[in-house]
């Protein structure tokens, strides 16, 4: 056990990957919080001996701003917006936790209208999620010009969300009983096709980042996540299913009437690289991408007429006094809220189990014996975001 | 053998994929830009954007319905005297806080509060975000279909 | 250093007549002092007057193909289609504030911009830009080029070092070692056409394709086709790694090592560092033009002896640049297509890619000159 600025590092790791017949000093980078690929304002604290990472440990909290101590000082209807803001790339997929948790304690069955929408909006926000984090990880590994091109889709996912719920990044769309806005046939037909759009596009990125050679190179086989440093870091959403294990709570433990969809989780291997590498994780979130615009498309033909909220669910609602823990899909794992009810209109106690918060621990294991742009490639596609791992 | 031709299919790839690339970013070159031109060309806003308030003071009654709900306390108001002659005095959104979740607008008896077009919200100074709408020297004045442009097109424009 | 080496025909020429002047009007004999400091004059007025430009250019350029291959505008704003934005920032970072932060080397870190700066622009002085222009005809301009490029190396190890920041340490060992390795595939595929051609000096390189188009060494008489096109890709290749261009970056790969070698550089002389950079492309894009493209000739024979535009400068010159220009461009283009390799598969790529296929091309090439000089 060593302690460098502060940092406890365990054991004396050794690089597994290179032979080590030359000793050479090692060396302690502080990579953030403003490196430009720390995903926001974490700092990794990375010992290394030449470009060798030998040790790397995340420090997290810069971005602590108590948001279930809030959530139980707020009534359920005004604690709502503040999920937005705690994984802010997949908004609704926070709002639709928080949402159906406090539902299961009250036991109020939404409409099936609402329940469409929320899959809907759900899944747009998935997709752009998805884009930005495949963009992202192209950046990464120095390829600028995908990430732009998956913006200019992300964009238009964006705007599209925004004509219903009338917000680009934090929507504050779901509420308890359901949605605040119906959704006119209009913008559903203009949903279909924007789905059309991205599929059409996959192609591109593909042929101009996964498929490159470099980009192949860089991340086939580099920064291994295997399925038993998974599960036993609960590592959940794209990492695990990239790690081969199919797991994925839209489908085993259908929520928000997931079980009217007909869709297949993709699970690694894929083409090229081997489970668990950073281009399996790459591909796993291009292939969920397709596989969310499907289910797009079939909510939008199945979806029925009816009221968008429940009728008795209203602003001062309050819940009954109980306890309920949900778990749904957001696009970085298993995103679960456990809220203590007693019975006032303020939750008792709020505890959000954040996916993130989970991938990031892995860091420190994962890392040695990487390079320093291996290292970029294993944060890179973890998917990580800040305002969820600190909230 | 079995190594060299490794060798020579890895090589083969490097150079084939680097021209699928180029072949996918050159058409770029000569292709219209996606992108905005931003003050002179301004985004279609939807009807449903959550921007800066639009606040009717006329209709107004003072009655801090929605200074109750905002879940982070952004709105102040102050009126002089009671009922039907009450006068307001003070409607300030500080916007350094507000969240735009339009929680206020909903529970609104007269229907005189709504989340206006307006995106931009800048200002040198923290006391420049923060708009009181019951100031009758110089009222803001707001209507549902006008933009407000960001203060750069404005300065373009002359 | 320039001061000799700008020592070509026509620079002599144009400095012997400044320095008899000036000393004819002070009234004394024109003496050494007088040569040299007339020699500088010129070497400063040709670099900064021709050179510094088509860096403004290609910093220009490189943003307005970094703007549509992105499906964005790029540059737009200052001047007509924004090209005075280079001018406007290379005025912000005249007047940025010269901040050297504590525990710099300081003597390094303020003398390790004028190296880079310095060995690069002494490069591009021995390109023989159009018949009759080459501001310094060397019997090695080849050779020189190369040496060019090994001593930028220094200035930015010299910057890395001095900076006090491990981000900066990583990023210019990562430059000694690239550049070092890259010099052997660069210069040995190099050797390809100047094994052809019997010369190192790039003004005969440049004669010994004129003529029509298969007179160019990438396609000479067909046959040269075979090491011809490999040694251009080759040399194409390793030149991106020699001036550190995408997917070469790693001294500089931004989402590794923040912006590595330059990261505590700021104003103007960070700008040194930046203009220097596209110099070195266009170098790079020059030499491959020499060596494999034809140089100052046009593909038509018409610059050739006897042809119509044998020795017209305005000609030349016309192609010459538009040729470099090309692959100039191609360079950008490539960086905004193709992803970072990683520090060992650069290494890779040198060292088990680039080195045999050029030792190969060497031996192809001289095999192909025994065989036309037995015929």
């Amino acid at each position: 056990m060593t302690t460098i600025q502060g940092v406890k590092f365990e054991g004396e790791a050794v690089a597994p990957t290179l032979p080590r017949d030359i000793q050479t000093d090692e060396m302690v980078f502080n990579m953030g919080p403003q490196h430009p690929s720390t995903h926001g304002v974490l700092r990794v604290v990375v010992k290394t001996d030449g470009e060798v990472v030998l040790d790397c440990h995340p420090l997290i909290g810069n971005l602590h701003r108590c948001a279930e101590k809030i959530l139980e000082n707020l009534t359920y209807t005004q604690g709502m917006p503040y999920v937005d803001r705690m994984d802010y790339l997949g908004a609704l997929n926070n709002e639709m936790g928080l949402a159906l948790a406090a539902e299961k304690i009250a036991g109020v069955e939404i409409p099936k209208r609402a329940q469409y929408l929320r899959v809907i909006m759900c899944e747009l926000n998935r997709v752009i999620s998805h884009l930005f984090c495949a963009g992202q990880f192209g950046l990464d590994m120095g390829a600028f010009t995908p990430f732009l091109y998956m913006f200019r889709e992300r964009e238009e996912g964006i705007s599209l969300i925004n004509q219903v719920t009338g917000g680009r990044l934090l929507y504050h769309y779901i509420r308890y009983g359901g949605v605040t806005r119906d959704a006119n046939q209009e913008w559903l037909d203009a949903a279909h096709k924007y789905c059309d759009v991205v599929r059409s596009h996959m192609d591109e990125y593909n042929n101009l980042l996964t498929y490159n050679r470099i980009f192949l190179n860089r991340t086939c086989g580099v920064a291994m996540i295997d399925k038993d440093t998974c599960l036993r870091y609960a590592v959940t959403g794209p990492i695990l299913r990239a790690a081969g294990i199919q797991r994925d709570l839209r489908k085993d433990m259908p929520y928000s009437s997931y079980e009217d969809f007909d869709f297949e989780v993709p699970v690694g291997p894929f083409e090229e690289g081997v489970v668990g590498c950073s281009w399996t994780r790459h591909r796993q979130r291009l292939y969920e991408i397709e596989q969310s615009l499907d289910i797009v498309q079939q909510a939008i033909a199945k979806i029925p007429d009816g009221a968008f909220a429940h009728p008795k669910v209203t602003r001062a609602w309050k819940a009954p006094a109980g306890e309920a823990y949900v778990a749904t899909e957001s696009p970085r794992g298993e995103l679960g809220f456990y809220i203590i009810s007693d019975g006032s209109k303020m939750p008792y106690r709020v505890k959000t189990r954040g996916p993130s918060f989970s991938n990031i621990s892995l860091l420190g294991e994962c890392s040695r014996g990487l390079l320093i742009g291996d290292l970029i490639a294993l944060i890179g596609s973890t998917d990580i975001t800040l305002g969820e791992v600190d909230r | 053998m079995q190594s060299f031709r490794q060798w020579a299919s890895g090589v083969w790839s490097g150079l084939r994929t680097t021209f699928i690339g180029l072949s996918i970013t050159i058409p770029y070159l000569f292709r219209k830009p996606y992108t905005l031109q931003y003050p002179e060309e301004l985004p279609d806003i939807p009807d449903t954007e959550r921007g800066l308030h639009n606040f009717e003071i006329d209709k107004c009654i003072a009655c801090d319905q929605c200074a109750k709900i905002c879940p982070v306390d952004c709105i102040t108001i102050e009126a002089e005297g009671k009922g039907k002659f009450a006068r307001m005095t003070k409607y300030e959104i500080d916007y350094t806080k507000c969240l735009f979740c339009a929680l206020c607008t909903e529970p609104c008896p007269t229907d005189c509060i709504h989340m206006g077009p307006t995106y931009d919200l800048v200002g040198y100074t923290r006391e420049e975000v923060i708009i009181d709408y019951a100031d009758r020297e110089n009222p803001r004045t707001f209507s549902g279909e006008e933009k407000i442009p960001y203060p750069l097109a404005n300065m373009m424009r002359k | 250093m320039s001061l000799s080496l700008l020592a070509g025909a026509e620079t002599q020429a144009m400095s012997t007549h400044i320095a008899n002047f000036v000393a004819d009007f002070v009234g004394l004999e024109a003496t050494w002092p007088f040569h040299a400091l007339s020699m500088l004059v010129v070497a400063t007025v040709v670099v900064l007057v021709f050179v510094t430009p088509a860096g403004l250019a290609g910093i220009y350029l490189e943003r307005k193909i970094a703007g549509r291959a992105q499906n964005r505008v790029g540059p737009n704003r200052v001047g007509p289609y924004g090209l005075l934005q280079t001018l406007a920032d290379g005025v912000k970072l005249l007047t940025k504030e010269d901040y050297i932060k504590p525990g710099t080397d300081e003597a390094l870190f303020r003398f390790a911009p004028y190296i880079v700066f310095l060995s690069v622009f002494a490069g591009i002085c021995v390109m023989p830009f159009g018949p009759g222009l080459t501001p310094a005809n060397l019997d090695v301009g080849l050779f020189f080029f190369l040496a060019m490029i090994g001593i930028e190396t220094i200035g930015i190890v010299m910057a890395g070092w001095a900076s006090n920041n491990k981000w900066s340490l990583l990023g210019s060992m990562r430059e000694v070692a690239q550049v070092i390795s890259y010099e052997l595939p660069l210069g040995l595929s190099a050797m390809v056409p100047v094994i052809a051609a019997g010369s190192l000096s790039l003004v005969e390189l440049t004669d010994y394709q004129q003529g029509p188009i298969w007179n160019w060494f990438i396609i000479r008489n067909g046959y040269y086709a075979i090491v011809g096109i490999p040694a251009f890709l080759v040399f194409f290749v390793s030149g991106l790694a020699a001036c550190k261009r995408a997917p070469f970056d790693l001294p500089e790969a931004e989402s590794e090592l923040v912006a590595g070698f330059h990261t505590e550089y700021s104003g103007m002389r960070f700008g040194m560092f930046f203009l220097p950079e596209y110099v070195l492309m266009l170098t790079v894009a020059c030499v491959s033009t020499v060596l494999f493209l034809g140089g100052y000739h046009d593909p038509f024979g018409l610059s050739a002896e006897g042809g119509m535009f044998h020795g017209v400068l305005w000609w030349g010159v016309m192609w010459f640049m538009g040729k470099s220009i090309l692959s100039w461009l191609l360079v950008m283009q490539l960086r905004w297509t193709l992803p970072r390799l990683r520090v060992d598969q650069v290494m890779y790529l040198c060292y088990k890619v680039l080195l045999p296929i050029s030792l190969v091309l060497i031996l192809l090439v001289a095999a192909l000159k025994l065989i036309e000089g037995a015929n």
